[in-house]
């Protein structure tokens, strides 16, 4: 008989992105020798094993959707490739632009590169699953229990295995909080008057899934910090600032009018304890909203902190809306929520997601630190975009994942030409400084 | 395999033997072998994690056999509410066909038809309350819908019933008011089943059923003379009354738990 899994909330909400984006998450981490195949293979069959929605498929039936879990071979996971160094770009961005339908039997795959003694991990799951906070903390805990079983031959057996649904979120509020957040009702998703756009080239036939990364070097990032606590701005307002006026220049935007940038927020944020929940999506959005470019860029990261204080100040910050998500999704059959969720839902035209730092102690493999390495969310269909930001060592990279043209990727370059110039004019005093 | 064998004796020395353990266990081991199995095939080459995999799959195996009894039990108790409604039904569908037949051949007078359209009436209300109770087990708002239809079903059943013996039983003039009757019944009950099942929105179906029935209740008693129009139609302003009232006390509960709500903040600021 076919073991079935409910279709959670967010796994419903993220099945419906499907018109705006590809729902893949991606990672690639790089480690300076060669890891152990066998068992890697090992730990994730054992991890597929615990969380058995990684090997499920996603059954759209109209009615009630749900997981069917299917059977499979860690080898259909997990591919091995020895390669010459001068393909391995080439490799990783085919691998990396690949989509895993919901109804395949597999939600996650996994590419090993070896390549001069050394080792490439790249990583794709599907957003369905569970967000890049969850696939952040999934993949620490697969290093941890990987040195566990190489080093101390423990069996790779501690994985979150709890509810995967929407409501853990409110487990940890006081009672009364907790009744007041979920009657939550109001939608806060936002209909911009002036829907601006990232400023992309028509849809064509030749539009491929690209993702274009840009770094910036390890010494800017404590000239940032330091930089917006000036300023009483967090990392997260500074680049937001950034990408506003970025996008002014870039896209031409009336200087007078308002934009809106969506950014991503953890709704673990309201969780004391996540240990006793699954892996599963546990996201919203913060609308940034400046009114006016302003004189300066200055100016316009005065006007993202007030806009997002304003936010942080609200106590239920991000659990708007839920409620109404939960009903809609409960009184009617799911192909009928979906087309009602559309009318009321606007998917953010303009997207951020601070995914963080990626931990190099806590992604060491046998003693091994990752020597490079980046994550970023799902390829966003034009006109949408979302930028995405890590960290590792210092060094941030901001990724943009888009199904374009070459046209569009050059746009995007010049997006990050302006975001790197922009995010040295708000660091301007500490570089002199230094 | 030793170590989960060896694993399975040992939780069942806590376990008396008996036919059902002894089952039991010969089942759990059939399907620890067969997830062995399942494992070594989808890659994990390593018997050590693939026993220890199996161990942490069944961390409570004296629970699980508890839970198998209580299933058993659970089946066995349906298979005999089944059996004893089947039973009832029929011996219940013969007293009525009895006490029909006594009637039609006795007394004769016509109506001895109300008795089957109220044995009728029984069988389906009963039926009904079961099918209400199964479903409102099941929390999704679709199948309280479901209920509640049924629940307005049963109770016009039983109000159409009334209405037929009141006509040709004792001929009163104004038996048709057990429709409008039923009607304000079946608000009454609604309103209740919201209540008690806890929906979000029952509030706005006080606020909807109360003017309502108040109206259907001004036109029976007006018609039937209990009171004359001019007064009667006063039920519809004192039913908008008992709605803001409503109102008033919800926004007062809203308030306090806002303010509940603030108080917390304060306890809980960093």
């Amino acid at each position: 008989m076919e073991r079935r899994l409910k279709a959670e909330l967010w796994d419903k909400m993220h099945y419906l992105f499907r018109d705006y984006n590809d729902r893949m998450v991606h990672v690639e981490l790089h480690y300076d020798f060669e890891i152990n195949i066998d068992a890697f293979k090992t730990v994730l069959a054992c991890f597929f094993e615990k969380a058995p929605v990684f090997h499920s498929s996603f059954t759209d039936n109209h009615i009630s959707p749900y997981w069917v879990v299917k059977d499979y071979n860690i080898d259909d996971v997990v591919e091995v490739n020895d390669i010459e160094e001068e393909d391995l770009d080439h490799k990783i961005n085919a691998f990396l632009c690949q989509c895993l339908p919901p109804e395949s039997d597999l939600q996650m795959k996994v590419l090993i590169l070896r390549h001069s003694g050394k080792t490439t991990v790249c990583m794709i799951e599907n957003h369905m699953c569970m967000d890049g906070g969850d696939f952040k903390s999934f993949l620490k805990t697969f290093c941890k229990n990987y040195n566990d079983y190489v080093e101390k031959g423990i069996s790779p057996l501690d994985l979150r295995t709890g509810s995967r649904s929407y409501k853990s979120v409110y487990k940890d509020l006081s009672k009364t909080d907790s009744k007041a957040a979920q009657n939550l009702y109001k939608n806060l998703s936002v209909k911009d008057k002036y829907a601006h756009k990232f400023p992309f080239k028509e849809s064509s036939d030749e539009d491929y899934s690209f993702i274009a990364r840009r770094r910036i070097s390890a010494e800017k990032f404590p000239m940032i910090k330091a930089a917006g606590k000036k300023r009483g701005a967090t990392i997260n307002d500074m680049l937001t600032a950034a990408y506003f006026y970025s996008l002014y220049e870039l896209a031409g935007f009336n200087p007078d009018e308002p934009t809106t940038i969506s950014c991503a927020i953890d709704l673990r944020r309201h969780m004391k304890d996540v240990s006793v929940t699954g892996y599963t999506n546990q996201t919203s959005w913060m609308q940034c909203r400046v009114p006016e470019l302003g004189r300066d860029i200055f100016e316009t990261l005065q006007y993202v902190v007030r806009s997002s204080n304003m936010f942080k100040q609200d106590k239920f910050m991000g659990l708007y809306g839920l409620p109404l998500l939960s009903l809609g999704y409960r009184i009617m059959p799911h192909a009928a929520s979906e087309e009602i969720i559309k009318i009321g839902y606007s998917n953010p035209l303009l997207a951020m997601s601070n995914i963080g730092i990626l931990e190099v102690d806590k992604l060491a493999l046998e003693g091994h630190e990752p020597t490079d390495g980046f994550m970023s969310g799902a390829v966003k269909y034009k006109p949408f975009v979302l930028l995405s930001a890590t960290s590792m060592r210092n060094e941030m990279t901001l990724s943009m994942c888009v199904r374009g043209s070459d046209e569009d990727k050059q746009i995007v370059s010049r997006f990050f030409d302006l975001m790197e110039k922009n995010i040295d004019l708000l660091i301007a005093d500490e570089m002199k400084t230094d | 395999m030793k170590t989960v064998l060896g694993f399975i004796d040992e939780a069942f020395r806590q376990i008396p033997e008996t036919d059902s353990a002894y089952k039991f266990k010969m089942q759990l081991v059939s399907e620890v072998t067969e997830r062995a199995n399942e494992l070594t095939h989808r890659g994990i080459k390593d018997e050590k994690v693939i026993e220890d995999l199996i161990i942490s799959e069944h961390p409570d195996i004296k629970g699980e056999f508890e839970n198998v009894l209580r299933e058993e039990k659970r089946e066995k108790r349906r298979k005999h509410f089944v059996a004893l409604n089947s039973l009832g039904t029929i011996i219940f569908c013969l007293v009525v066909l009895i006490v029909f037949f006594i009637h039609l051949f006795k007394v004769d007078n016509g109506l001895s038809w109300i008795i089957l359209v109220a044995g009728a009436s029984v069988i389906s209300a009963y039926y009904t309350f079961l099918g209400c109770r199964r479903f409102i087990k099941k929390r999704e708002i679709i199948f309280h819908i479901t209920t509640r239809l049924q629940l307005a079903f049963t109770i016009m059943l039983a109000f159409a019933l009334a209405f037929f013996i009141m006509l040709f039983k004792f001929n009163i003039i104004h038996s048709w008011v057990m429709f409008p009757a039923g009607a304000i019944a079946v608000l009454v009950c609604d309103g209740l089943f919201a209540h008690f099942s806890h929906q979000r929105f029952a509030v706005f179906m006080y606020l909807a059923y109360i003017p309502l029935a108040a109206a259907i209740l001004c036109v029976i008693l007006a018609v039937t003379g209990a009171v004359s129009w001019q007064t009667g139609w006063l039920l519809i302003p004192l039913a908008l009354i008992a709605d803001a009232v409503i109102i008033a006390i919800r926004l007062i509960i809203g308030k306090k738990d806002n303010e509940e709500v603030e108080e917390d903040s304060v306890w809980n600021a960093d």
